[in-house]
């Protein structure tokens, strides 16, 4: 009894330094919202406000957003907490916060189930792993689509193994609907999650005699999921569907076709799909380098701490040694086909796309972990050594999250929006033109400005909503109140009274006298480099004739 | 003797050993070849006098040892990373615990062991990741990967841990120099006898099923 409850705290410890970890100053750090957090904030505010999406279409059930049509989950998701704490970072990213933590308690309770109560320390140790992975931790702070995907594809394993395990048609079908709902999270998620619903029961399910669930069940718990999530497949033929896979996938058919008849290309393209698998597996690539795309990954952290790199080549060993093997296959599967779809991009390691993968590690890891604790005669030794990696890790998290991160990756979070918006409503009534040649940070203004959504989707760029899920193309100039978002037309623009935002490096000191602007403000990074410069334009002077200009 | 004759046909058609041979560097070649040989023999002795073979690699680096090359030789831009940093933590005492000379080198340490420990670096000339100012190469064809797991799991399996203990040794060692590459050329024998392992374990399988 009293063991129970101490196991029960140390459980319970562990979530709330999760939760700790993932919550305290998220609105903050990162600093910044990317471009596609701006989307779901805003148009999750468009939909709580209009009942329809930035473009007008009503209750999407994909949102076109940059024209790259982004899964649904996330969006709706958004909207009770927009409605409760308003149109903020923090509603925009409590959700991912929420679900990253339950992720962990699902890792833990499916251990608890899968291995047996005996087991309670790989289970803690799996749930320890994932709660202060630096991958988690850093989706669990922004709003990725991907970790709420990750939460839904948990629940459904979790649902499917107890259905099995229990032989509970409830939890089978219920399994299914999260499962569906996983396919309606995130793009990967279409593949996997049908993958694992298709494939676990094989796995899972041994005792074939005296069963409620029977393979008409199995059949009719795939049909449901279909029933669900049938209109995102049927999506792929349209832009909805395939832009993002046009954009990722480099495995195209032509090349498929060209290698089945010519030998040696085919040996090269498997090279390239085996050499982008494997770097899923990379130690390297878990547990020392960082995620290429700087806002994926804390600095000087990589998925896991480098230190389990021993634990995690144990685990592997322990999870292909033959002892038991029939009862590991579930989880081998669940390893082996986790970075399918993230291998099938051309991306050298995409956290974002292989994060289901961070399930089958953290479990391969914990069994690493539980061996070195059970060691013979070494068992305080190693608990204490494991006690010192973790307060060293722990402090590790610390400097990257709370002191490199804000200086060294605000650029790639985008930092500088919030205070903009602040600065130009010191200038009301004044014109805004902010300069971007890709046009793709109209949403950031949308979102701190908090611009009237019904406002917005009569200015904006229109589109025929009776074709809204296959329009590929995208129109990147934006004009919305008094704002403009486009490139500077500099024999225009300087003769109109507004205020231009641009970076130093678009408008220097010389062009900005030249023109005759009026510095306005300036955003200052934490590291001191200016971000974004405000400059008033001076059409009397900039445009004034050649003799009233000399006289001047 | 068959996986005497397979481990020197794998010893001279790997990329590796022409790469190495190609930059001339003859006690290297001469090295590599001696210590695959040895590595195949001496993981079926059973006396533990054998893991003196561990000396080896320490031998032909304290040989060779070049100091610029040290990780703990620091460029400017490290030592401005190290400073600059130190400015983020306003005054926190962490700041000194975590930015300094023997974080760095830590960090540099641990850059060269992870890449060494990168299987794409064997197997696939580190692609999809490769290194800046780095000719990468590929050591071994990607087919052979399978026999190296293979054998790698059958040698734990089997608890003979001396090419493991090498690899681990000789890696550790190199990763004090970088690029990893400098030194690399020691982790060969354990990748050709893993290799070799793999086939031979997997050709007797064949063979035995094909009796039956």
């Amino acid at each position: 009894m009293k063991i129970n409850l101490v196991k029960k705290l140390i459980v319970l410890g562990i979530l709330l330094l999760g939760f700790w970890l993932r919550f305290y100053k998220v609105s903050f750090i990162p600093p910044g919202i990317t471009m596609d957090e701006s989307s779901i904030g805003y148009n999750a505010y468009s939909i709580l406000k209009t009942g329809k999406d930035e473009y007008g279409k009503s209750f999407p059930i994909v949102f076109r957003s940059y024209a790259d049509y982004k899964m649904p989950v996330y969006f709706y998701l958004t909207v009770p907490f927009v409605q409760l704490l308003g149109l903020n970072v923090l509603a925009l990213r409590f959700i991912s916060v929420v679900l990253g933590l339950l992720s962990g308690l699902v890792i833990y309770l499916f251990v608890l189930k899968f291995f047996g109560k005996e087991r309670w320390l790989l289970a803690c140790l799996a749930l320890t792993t994932y709660t202060f992975s630096p991958w988690s931790i850093i989706f669990s702070r922004g709003a990725f689509e991907s970790n709420v995907a990750l939460f839904f594809l948990l629940l459904g394993i979790y649902l499917q193994f107890l259905a099995y395990k229990n032989d509970n048609v409830c939890l089978l079908f219920l399994s299914s609907v999260t499962y569906g709902v996983a396919a309606y999270s995130y793009h990967t998620q279409r593949v996997l999650a049908l993958l694992f619903l298709v494939i676990l029961p094989a796995l899972f399910y041994r005792n074939h005699v005296n069963r409620k669930i029977n393979r008409k069940l199995i059949l009719a718990s795939i049909l449901i999921f279909l029933f669900i999530a049938l209109p995102q497949y049927l999506f792929f033929k349209q832009a909805a569907g395939n832009t993002r896979i046009k954009n990722t996938v480099i495995l195209k058919p032509e090349e498929v076709k060209t290698a089945i008849f010519n030998p040696s290309k085919g040996l090269l393209l498997v090279e390239r799909q085996l050499s982008l698998y494997f770097a899923y597996f990379s130690p390297r690539n878990l547990f020392f380098d960082p995620d290429p795309v700087k806002s994926r990954s804390l600095p000087e952290l990589s998925t896991f701490y480098s230190w389990m790199v021993l634990p995690y080549l144990l685990g592997m060993y322990l999870l292909f040694s033959k002892k038991d093997q029939a009862k590991k296959k579930p989880l081998i599967f669940l390893l082996l086909a986790s970075p399918v779809p993230a291998a099938l991009t051309g991306d050298p390691f995409a956290t974002l796309r292989a994060l289901p993968m961070i399930f089958p590690l953290s479990i391969v890891i914990g069994l690493g972990l539980e061996k070195l604790f059970l060691f013979p005669n070494a068992a305080r030794l190693s608990r204490a050594f494991f006690a010192l990696l973790l307060i060293y890790s722990f402090f590790s998290l610390q400097r990257s999250l709370f002191y490199l991160l804000p200086y060294e990756k605000y650029h790639e979070w985008n930092y500088g929006y919030s205070q903009l918006v602040e600065e130009i409503n010191k200038f009301p009534g004044t014109e805004v033109l902010f300069d971007d040649p890709i046009g793709d940070n109209y949403a950031e203004f949308l979102f701190f400005e908090r611009y009237p959504p019904s406002k917005f989707q009569k200015e904006q760029n229109q589109i025929n909503l009776a074709r809204y899920y296959s329009i590929a193309n995208w129109t990147n100039t934006f004009k919305f109140g008094r704002f403009s978002v486009r490139p500077i037309f500099w024999e225009e623009d300087v003769c109109k009274k507004k205020i231009i935002i641009a970076t130093p490096l678009a408008v220097s000191d010389g062009q900005a006298r030249e023109h005759f602007f009026t510095k306005a403000f300036a955003i200052i990074a934490p590291d001191g480099k200016t971000v974004f410069n405000g400059y008033l334009t001076n059409p009397e002077l900039k445009c004034l004739d050649d003799e009233k200009k000399a006289k001047f | 003797m068959f996986c005497f004759f397979s481990l020197l046909f794998f010893i001279f058609s790997s990329n590796w050993i022409k790469v190495i041979f190609e930059n001339s560097i003859f006690p290297q070649f001469f090295f590599i070849i001696v210590f695959s040989v040895l590595l195949f023999f001496l993981e079926e002795v059973k006396s533990r006098l054998k893991y003196l073979f561990l000396a080896f690699p320490l031998l032909v680096i304290l040989l060779n040892i070049p100091a610029e090359k040290s990780v703990y030789n620091f460029s400017n831009l490290e030592i401005y990373t190290i400073n600059q940093r130190r400015t983020y933590y306003k005054g926190s005492a962490i700041a000194k615990f975590f930015e300094n000379k023997g974080t760095r080198f830590l960090f540099n340490y641990q850059k060269n062991f992870f890449e060494g420990l990168d299987l794409n670096y064997y197997f696939f000339g580190t692609h999809p990741r490769e290194r800046i100012e780095v000719k990468e190469i590929k050591k071994f064809s990607f087919l052979l990967l399978p026999l190296f797991l293979y054998g790698l799991y059958e040698l734990v399996r089997g608890k003979k841990y001396l090419g493991l203990s090498y690899f681990v040794f000789s890696l550790s060692m190199a990763s004090f120099f970088r690029p990893i590459d400098t030194f690399s050329f020691l982790f060969f024998p354990f990748f050709v006898t893993t290799i070799n392992v793999g086939f031979c374990k997997a050709f007797f399988k064949f063979l035995k099923s094909k009796a039956r």
